[in-house]
């Protein structure tokens, strides 16, 4: 079922559908490794609830979850 | 000696700096790209027949044009052609770190590969077959440990053997047979144009404007010569979406991650099974990033890093200031008495003195800053604080500037160079002068003191928190008015945590101690010596009346401490009608309608001028002028109180302290972080401006109020 980043739980994995929104937000996210039918894994909320930490191709980033919310994923928690 | 000219290129945290550092030590030149504020950073070596200039380009995880930095790095690689690319990777991260080094394979560029953090790399059990990446992308590969100046040879050696040979032989990603097409259309037009030949690799153009870029599509239109660029692209951009059902950028993106996982494929083998080592920074983030643990040890953190610049750096400062008194009291007592001892003294020594008193703040908080930024913990004060800071609009990382502004606002300025985009860090610099740094604090405790008795805390507390209102506001309208490019996202690395290695720590220590000294040491010298010079002259030569009077009188007087007292007093006089008597004197009469409707007078107004020199200064001046000694608060109260000065009049006149242009040392910080003339302008009349006004709504909504 697809959902979007930001309703990720912290320690779920997902898969990455696609990437909404205008160019330049989503170019930069390709660029930071959020690249199409890569794994993307939940870390943490920050402690004041936003923005929040995700794991990809090995290293972690944070972004806020208005950003987040763009971002269209599938397979949670199906991926090894 | 030949001459080459290497550019070094690479995400943040890839250990770029600590690459340039080792192969240049302390060679460096550190300056700022033409009307921008991105550090350009430039440092020599000499090794075998060669002089090489290396260039630090800015941190960018792309060379897409989305930032300055971006732009700044693409620009420099595709005109200013250097004669390598060194483009340094994270090892343990070669998927994400390699899209960059796909984009410097499309400009054709002669590119080195440098993996970096190899011994993370053996430790995570990872196998990196160098020979066969060297052989997929035709460039040297070389494995280093920057951090523990590992590899340096090596590299150095293909680097000079690159240089000799010029042999390179470019390779191209393939972006599949549409996409080709495309671009070798396009290409082939360009190639009608010889000055697109001759300047640039015309591949490179091709991609970038199948990929929609503006700037690109702009010049190659300005050209003339090949029309309608704009309408071909448009016309292959709509055929390619109708095929792929999306934009070519992002076919090209996926090809790119596609010619690197081929990489990957091909040269990485993982030795050692994932046996899940608990990740140390994994483990660290559950402590510092905790939802309760999180907050304390921030705060722990920042009052630790506050402790150490203003109490610790503060010693040193008394230290230096007691320093300088002491030279003054000697020249006093070899010099002759005349205008030259004056300027020697109370001009030149104590400026020189007010500039030297900044450096142990600005050593030991830039230490913390190098410290905190290197082991990775400046990006999770960033993620802790983003949610408070993005209601101003500026970033997470603005907090630790904007806090250590309430020490000193130079500092706190100069701080916001770990800001990585430009816009933030501009309005970053820009509302720091209005947290109220700890010069302005005697003034209130003074006049707040006098004015205000038991509610003197409530009126000094609700200051800090106007000057905090009053940048959250200024940012806000910078953000509407001025700096609208949101393009760039909150997307920011946490690095894993590392060691920071002494070199680096101690280098950037370096750079900021010297660039203060030489950047805005000359400014506050000048400038406090101009004023010096406005207080001093014309020389009064005859006192009032009173003053000869009083000088009879001491005179026929018995000594003892008596008349020490009543000569001290003659003496607080005589400087009073000095300074009344001088050029700012006389200017602060000149603008005395100004200040009137603030409830001030010309005395006040004179004190906030030579406030400018550094805040403290006002506290003595006002003594001085209303003729009472520094610790006399009944006094000069009464004398104030004399002089039509009412508790609103007070309150307005704290409020243009709290507003008003801090001091020539932020101004030259202003000047010096934001690179621009425009922008110092700004915050000096921004200041004043907002500072007259809302003083002026104190006295008169007050009045309104009370009666």
């Amino acid at each position: 079922m697809e959902k979007r980043l930001h309703e990720l739980m912290p320690g779920e994995q997902a898969l990455i559908v696609k990437i909404e929104d205008k160019s330049i937000f989503r170019r930069r996210l390709t660029e930071m490794g959020l690249r199409k039918g890569g794994k993307v894994l939940m870390r943490r909320d920050a402690p004041l609830g936003d923005p929040m930490e995700i794991n990809v191709m090995g290293y972690n980033i944070s972004l806020r979850k208005s950003e987040a919310k763009f971002v269209i994923i599938d397979h949670v928690n199906e991926i090894a | 000696m030949k001459k080459a000219r290497i550019a070094l290129v690479g995400n943040p945290n890839c250990g770029k700096t600590t690459l340039f550092n080792l192969l240049t030590g302390a060679r460096q030149h550190v300056g700022n790209w033409p009307g921008v504020t991105v550090e350009k950073k430039e440092g020599s070596l000499n090794y075998g027949d060669y002089e090489i200039d290396f260039i630090d380009l800015p941190g960018t995880y792309s060379l897409s044009p989305n930032s300055i930095e971006e732009k700044i790095t693409r620009n420099f690689i595709v005109e200013e052609k250097p004669d390598i690319v060194l483009n340094i990777v994270d090892g343990t991260t070669l998927e994400r770190s390699m899209y960059l080094t796909t984009q410097i394979i499309d400009t054709g560029v002669p590119f080195i590969l440098a993996l970096n953090m190899y011994d993370e790399v053996l430790n995570k059990g990872i196998d990196i077959s160098l020979d066969k990446m060297e052989i997929l992308l035709k460039a040297p590969v070389i494995r280093m440990v920057a951090a523990r100046e590992e590899g340096a040879v090596p590299l150095l050696k293909a680097i000079i053997k690159m240089l000799d040979e010029k042999a390179f032989k470019k390779i191209t990603i393939n972006y599949g047979e549409d996409i080709e097409k495309a671009i070798a259309d396009i290409e082939c037009r360009l190639n009608c144009d010889s000055k697109f030949q001759e300047s640039y690799n015309t591949r490179w153009l091709s991609i970038q404007i199948v990929q929609q870029d503006r700037d690109i599509i702009e010049k190659v239109n300005e050209s003339g010569k090949i029309d309608k660029m704009e309408k071909i692209a448009k016309k292959y951009i709509k055929e390619l979406r109708a095929v792929y059902n999306e934009d070519p950028e992002d076919i090209l993106s996926d090809k790119r991650y596609g010619f690197i996982l081929g990489i990957i494929r091909e040269c990485i083998r993982i030795k050692k099974s994932p046996i899940h080592k608990t990740d140390f920074t994994e483990a660290i983030d559950s402590i510092l990033l905790n939802k309760y643990l999180s907050f304390p040890i921030f705060v722990a953190i920042l009052w630790l890093t506050f402790q150490l610049t203003f109490l610790l750096g503060g010693y040193f400062s008394t230290l230096i200031s007691r320093g300088t008194v002491l030279l003054s009291s000697i020249i006093q007592k070899f010099m002759s008495a005349g205008i030259l001892k004056d300027l020697l003294t109370d001009g030149i020594i104590s400026g020189v003195g007010s500039v030297l008193a900044f450096l142990p703040q600005i050593i030991i908080l830039f230490l913390i800053v190098a410290i905190l930024e290197d082991t990775g913990y400046m990006a999770r004060a960033a993620f802790i604080m983003d949610r408070v800071m993005h209601l101003l609009g500026v970033h997470g990382k603005s907090f630790i500037s904007l806090f250590m502004g309430v020490g000193c606002n130079v500092p706190g300025i100069m701080a916001a160079r770990t800001l990585e985009n430009d816009d933030d860090r501009k309005v970053t610099v820009l509302i720091n002068p209005f947290m109220s740094c700890s010069a302005r604090l005697p003034i209130y405790i003074l006049i707040a003191g006098m004015f205000f008795g038991r509610a003197a805390g409530t009126v000094i507390f609700s200051l800090y928190f106007l000057g905090i209102f009053v940048a959250i506001v200024t940012a806000k309208l910078l953000k509407v008015f001025f700096f609208r490019n949101k393009s760039v996202p909150f997307v920011m690395e946490l690095p894993p945590y590392r060691t920071p290695t002494m070199k680096s720590l101690f280098i950037h220590m370096w750079e900021r101690a010297s660039q203060f000294l030489k950047k805005m040491g000359g400014v506050i010298l000048v400038g406090s010596v101009l004023i010096w010079v406005l207080g001093y002259f014309p020389k009064t030569v005859i006192f009032s009346q009173r003053v000869a009077e009083m000088e009879m009188k001491a005179q026929t007087m018995p000594g003892g401490a008596d008349k020490d007292n009543f000569l001290k007093e003659i003496d607080i006089i005589k400087s009073s009608e000095q300074i009344e008597n001088s050029f700012i004197g006389r200017i602060g009469k000149w603008i005395e309608p100004f200040f009137k409707p603030l409830g001030m007078g010309w005395k006040e107004g004179v004190a906030l001028m030579t406030g400018v020199i550094a805040k403290e200064i006002v506290v003595s001046t006002i003594s001085v002028l209303y003729e009472t000694g520094e610790d006399d608060a009944t006094a000069l109260r009464t004398k104030m109180a004399a002089q039509g000065m009412t508790g609103l009049s007070a309150l307005g006149f704290l409020v243009f302290v709290l507003l008003y242009i801090p001091c020539l040392a932020t101004i030259s910080a202003v000047l010096r972080e934001t690179n621009s003339i425009k922008w110092t302008l700004f915050s000096v009349f921004y200041g004043i401006g907002i500072g007259y006004s809302l003083s002026f709504m104190v006295n008169y909504l007050g009045k309104i109020l009370i009666t």
